[in-house]
């Protein structure tokens, strides 16, 4: 999902990287507040955080051929909600940019986005979805960080199909062309992905995201 | 190593759009065998404090968490 340094025209980077500076900002400023409530919190931010680098460092071949990163968004997600995720994406993602030349400082704003934005949320929203549907908790773990893995490239292929799509054709044309690259290396990434978060959830525990929910209800 | 599909969409651009030209280059570009090392070192890291983190929260103690 890394949009290459340089890959995206100079305004699509700049609205990029304003958009997610702002979500960034208060991402950090959740995650002082949440701090302050919960003593866990900087644990369960650590682990976010080694479980995200982790996971996106392995460049694993796929049975496709091509290789890629899975992203590691899920547990993070789960263990303390879509808003804290930029934080944790823009260490990894800088990381990545700075010392491996996976990505840019140019794209840091789009692929943050992609990443850390809206992945998370579809995690999220999957989640919550899921819990209606009362499916045991590790199913619910696995689709919503599988598919949310999935999602993040989703969304890395409309922001180039945004930048580059000929005249004639539209952006779902273009968009197309790109999540067909992604996906087919992708998917089978993506259900791996899925497991190890399984793993991970089970060790740790109960979901932020269900206690939430329950106590909405 | 395989080709991996960050090459491949920037491949697509440059086959299909040959007029964009990048306007950024990277800072710094690792040479092949410290790109392996670099990336190790992320997955150490990584590794390093998930166990760490998970360890202090508990969840290798052998007498359930109360």
């Amino acid at each position: 999902m890394h949009i290459m340094e340089g890959y995206l025209p100079f305004k699509h980077a700049a609205l990029w990287t304003i958009a997610m500076a702002v979500v960034t900002f208060s991402s950090v400023k959740d995650v002082r507040a949440q701090l302050n409530v919960d003593r866990q919190t900087l644990l369960k931010l650590g682990a976010a955080i080694g479980f995200c680098f982790l996971l996106s460092s392995l460049k694993i071949p796929s049975i496709t051929g091509s290789s890629s990163h899975p992203t590691g968004i899920g547990l993070g997600t789960l263990l303390l909600g879509p808003h804290i995720m930029p934080l944790v994406g823009v260490i990894t993602l800088l990381f990545q940019a700075v010392l491996l030349a996976h990505g840019g400082l140019t794209t840091l704003g789009a692929n943050t986005f992609s990443l850390a934005i809206f992945g998370p949320w579809c995690v999220y929203f999957l989640f919550i979805a899921m819990q209606r549907l009362q499916l045991p908790m590790s199913w619910r773990v696995f689709i919503a960080s599988s598919v949310g893995g999935l999602a993040v490239y989703g969304f890395t292929a409309f922001q180039l199909a945004l930048a580059f799509h000929e005249a004639g054709e539209g952006i779902g044309a273009s968009w197309l062309r790109f999540i067909l690259i992604f996906a087919p290396t992708q998917i089978p990434l993506s259900l791996a992905e899925g497991l190890l978060t399984v793993v991970c959830m089970k060790a740790l525990g109960k979901s932020k995201l269900e206690f939430d929910h329950a106590s909405r209800d | 190593m395989p080709q991996g599909t960050d090459d491949q969409a920037r491949q697509l651009i440059q086959d299909n759009f040959p007029a964009y030209h990048p306007w950024a280059e990277n800072i710094f570009s690792p040479s092949d065998s410290m790109e392996q090392m670099l990336f190790l070192a992320q997955t150490l890291l990584g590794l390093m404090l998930l166990v760490y983190c998970m360890h202090r929260l508990g969840v290798f103690r052998r007498t359930p968490r109360l």
